[in-house]
């Protein structure tokens, strides 16, 4: 979990930096100029210093509106602390935007019976969806599904793709 | 009287002493004679009396009585002694025939209880040799006995190896099949005595008897009498192996 | 002296002479039925196709033969002396006429031992019905031969998941002959499949589809393709289940917010809530008899089965070994349960018998689940793991006959046996 989370903190963090490269860039952009001789000559400054993005590298997890994925342990239905803030950012935005709608997607790992493990998924989007309406967040903005197996992002079977595959999707129908 | 013998002597003897008495009636009438006449010399002058002819002769039929009486009662007392002792006789020779009597009846008692015994004697010696003989047959009986059981199992071995049960058989039901089986085992005939319900279940059992032939028999053609025809129960309970 | 010889003249002979020895035989061999099968002249696709069903139904071992001897129809050719030498207790003779574009076929099924023809039969079909004939001509055969109705003519549903990690994934939902062949589509859609189930006549198939992004139950008519939606509320709409008379679906819905079974009268589409209380139950299927529902319940921890009677609404656990049995049905008669069963983390196919309680695990290796039994009875199909692969595989009630389906592109998940379609 330890592991997943710091990769995926450097894969923000160079997502971040990307970004920050193109508002450079685009800041400075390149201005066409013509010469009094009929040719093309394109100028470009060198662009100020850089700039480094010095907020949390959990970004994209509490902001709004993006989608989320939110992971649980084995015959688990508690939700991480870290993902808590998380979703109360995205409470918070439903609250301000009652147009907004987002769908709740449990899913499980691939063990057991399937109609069995739509209703661990269920548990799981339940879960989530509780602590958004507690919130304040009317229910008519929340839908949820459970796909249990059905939709795997993982395909070993061994615990790292079954780790992988046990989580909630929180995607914005409407934003 | 003469006919029976033991009567015979004292018969005799009776008329001898009759006769005897008889004779010695008249000679002591004519000693008695004798007797006073030798008598005289004492002679005592006796006042005679003028003795009655009459009165004399009644003196001498008185005396005649009294001798008769007297003779009478010496027959009657010789008539009854012999009389006693003819009916101690009697009475010996009664004696006598009991005791001759027990001693047979005793000697028959032996000979019967001897003839028992050896009854007896018999019997047992017979009867030991009977239940030898039984002990004899039993033990041969016990060995047929031995000879067909070992030939049943082979046999319900044999058949069990071919039997292929059909699959989902209700349990406790079964079916009855008549085998008719030539010497030496070759299966003359299967005919279904009566079905278990279950057709399927009646045509494996007369399947697997049929592959079964020839059926292992006994060679012994007085055993094998026994297995001339057979009648096969078959009731599902298990697999084998 | 006459008496004792009399006596052991008694002794030394048996009274009746030739009485009846009385045998008893209980055990016999748990073996394959010999059948000898002689190809139908040139035409051996027919041969080709009862030789497979028969030899894979497990109950029979099949002897194929060219024999020449037996190349005569005619019943007093047949040399019954020659198969009881083989030891084959049955032969299959057939023969096919071409007369215009049909096909006449005719065959007999012989009794070996008792020497009788125990099947004597004549068709006359389109080329294109040759398949469907062969596989009736392996019912009619294994019917004859176990006593037991074959499913060589039922058909097998299944959904398709076909992923590529250049396009999006493709579920097909498909009905197939229970051999494998003939498979036809009856649903493509770019979102899950879940669930088939038939009705009773075998002309319908309902099941789960998450197009839209939403679960819904549809019922889908088999030979026109038509479909209806059948529940579309918000949450869980699934695990559809036929009721015997096929006039009810019984049905799992999260109107309480839980998982629970509801029973849908097809003629109102009113649903009516049969279990209450908060947990999860769902996997609901029907009694032969239509008078209870077993289903998969966690009310207890770890999801187990139990059974609703649904007059009195009383609920009653049915099992007891392992510590997860879910995906229960009957067995046709009534008198098993089919179940996934994990014991130790092996996730394998089960049958109790429910008047012993007995458990018999009919699978191995633990990678198994969505169980679904013939209807009548005597194979079950599952979908298991093999090559990287989702396969179906079958295995008989007993446990003694196993096969796998061949493998398709893709992933071939819960398979649904048909009900007898003839």
């Amino acid at each position: 979990m330890q592991k997943l989370l710091s990769s995926l903190k450097i894969f923000l963090l160079g997502i971040g930096i990307l970004l920050l490269a193109a508002c450079n860039t685009i800041k400075h952009g390149t201005s066409a100029a013509s010469s009094g001789f009929g040719s093309e000559v394109s100028t470009s400054g060198i662009g100020s210093p850089a700039e480094f993005n010095d907020t949390n590298i959990n970004a994209d997890r509490l902001r709004a509106p993006y989608n989320q994925v939110y992971y649980f342990d084995f015959d688990k239905y508690d939700i991480y602390q870290g993902d808590i803030a998380s979703i109360r950012v995205q409470s918070a935005y439903l609250s301000a935007h009652p147009d907004a709608r987002v769908r709740i997607e449990g899913n499980t790992d691939e063990r057991g019976s399937r109609e069995y493990n739509i209703t661990l998924g269920w548990r799981r989007a339940k879960i989530v969806a509780a602590i958004i309406e507690q919130q304040g967040v009317s229910p008519k903005q929340i839908v949820m599904l459970s796909y249990g197996k059905e939709k795997p992002v993982a395909f070993g079977h061994d615990e790292d793709s079954y780790r992988l595959n046990r989580r909630v999707n929180l995607i914005y129908e409407a934003k | 009287m003469l006919k029976n013998s033991t009567y015979k002597w004292p018969f005799v003897f009776a008329l001898l002493l009759h006769g005897i008495l008889f004779s010695f009636l008249f000679i002591e009438f004519i000693t008695y004679h004798n007797y006073t006449e030798t008598n005289k010399p004492q002679v005592n002058i006796i006042k005679a009396t003028a003795v009655d002819q009459a009165q004399v002769e009644k003196q001498i039929a008185d005396i005649k009585a009294k001798r008769e009486r007297k003779h009478q009662e010496e027959l009657a007392r010789i008539h009854r002694l012999q009389e006693a002792k003819l009916a101690k006789i009697r009475r010996e020779k009664a004696l006598q025939k009991q005791k001759a009597l027990a001693k047979v009846k005793k000697q028959q008692k032996l000979k019967t209880q001897i003839e028992t015994k050896r009854r007896e004697e018999i019997q047992k010696a017979m009867q030991q040799q009977i239940a030898e003989e039984k002990q004899q047959m039993a033990e041969h009986d016990r060995q047929i006995q031995a000879e067909i059981d070992k030939y049943k199992a082979l046999i319900i071995q044999t058949i069990s190896q071919h039997w292929i049960i059909p699959s989902d058989i209700a349990k406790n039901i079964s079916c009855q099949l008549i085998v008719n089986v030539a010497p030496g085992g070759e299966i003359l005939s299967v005919d279904l005595a009566r079905s278990s319900g279950n057709s399927i279940l009646d045509r494996s059992a007369r399947s697997a008897v049929l592959k079964s032939s020839p059926l292992p028999v006994p060679r012994n053609a007085e055993i094998f009498d026994n297995f001339r025809q057979l009648m096969l129960t078959v009731r599902p309970e298990g697999i084998e192996g | 002296m006459t008496k004792l010889l009399k006596f052991i003249f008694i002794l030394l002979f048996p009274v009746n002479i030739y009485a009846m020895l009385n045998l008893e035989l209980t055990q016999g061999v748990d073996k394959a039925i010999p059948i000898g099968l002689v190809s139908f002249s040139e035409h051996n696709d027919i041969a080709d196709i009862i030789s497979s069903d028969l030899q894979n139904s497990g109950h029979f071992r099949v002897v194929n033969i060219d024999a020449p001897q037996q190349s005569s129809y005619r019943v007093q050719a047949v040399n019954y002396a020659y198969w009881a030498q083989q030891k084959i207790d049955n032969v299959v003779i057939g023969n096919t006429k071409i007369i215009g574009n049909k096909y006449k076929i005719t065959f007999k099924l012989l009794d070996v031992y008792g020497r009788s023809v125990l099947l004597n039969k004549e068709y006359t079909i389109p080329k294109k019905q040759l398949r469907a004939l062969a596989h009736h001509m392996s019912d009619s055969i294994y019917q004859q031969l176990t006593g037991k109705r074959g499913v060589f003519s039922t058909k097998i549903a299944y959904v398709l998941v076909q992923r590529d990690p250049n396009k999006p994934t493709k579920y097909s939902l498909i009905v197939s002959d229970a051999d494998g062949y003939n498979s036809q589509n009856l649903l493509v859609s770019s979102e899950p499949i879940m669930s088939p189930t038939w009705s009773p006549d075998g002309k319908n198939i309902a099941y789960v589809s998450f197009e839209n992004k939403r679960a819904a139950i549809y019922s889908q008519n088999i030979a026109s393709g038509e479909r209806k939606i059948i529940t579309k509320y918000p949450g869980i709409n699934g695990a559809p289940s036929w009721s015997p008379d096929g006039k009810k679906l019984a049905v799992v819905l999260t109107k309480t917010s839980y998982p629970k079974i509801y029973i849908l009268d097809l003629a109102t589409n009113k649903p009516q809530q049969v279990t209450f209380g908060m947990f999860s139950d769902t996997e609901p299927n029907w009694s032969p008899d239509g008078q209870s529902l077993i289903f998969t319940s966690d009310r207890g921890g770890a999801p187990q089965i139990y059974q609703l009677d649904i007059q009195t609404g009383e609920v009653q656990r049915l099992t007891y070994q392992g510590d997860y049995n879910a995906t229960a049905s009957f067995t046709p008669n009534g008198k098993g349960i089919v179940i996934l069963n994990r014991n130790n983390g092996m996730f394998n196919i089960a049958l109790q018998d429910l008047t012993t309680g007995e458990v018999n695990i009919l699978t191995e290796f633990g990678m198994n689940e969505s169980p679904s039994i013939a209807p009548n009875g005597s194979m079950i199909s599952y979908a298991t793991h093999y090559g990287g692969r989702g396969v179906l595989s079958e295995v008989s009630s007993d446990g003694k006959v196993k096969l796998r389906l061949p493998s398709q592109e893709g992933d071939v998940q819960e398979p649904a046996w048909s009900p007898f379609l003839d």
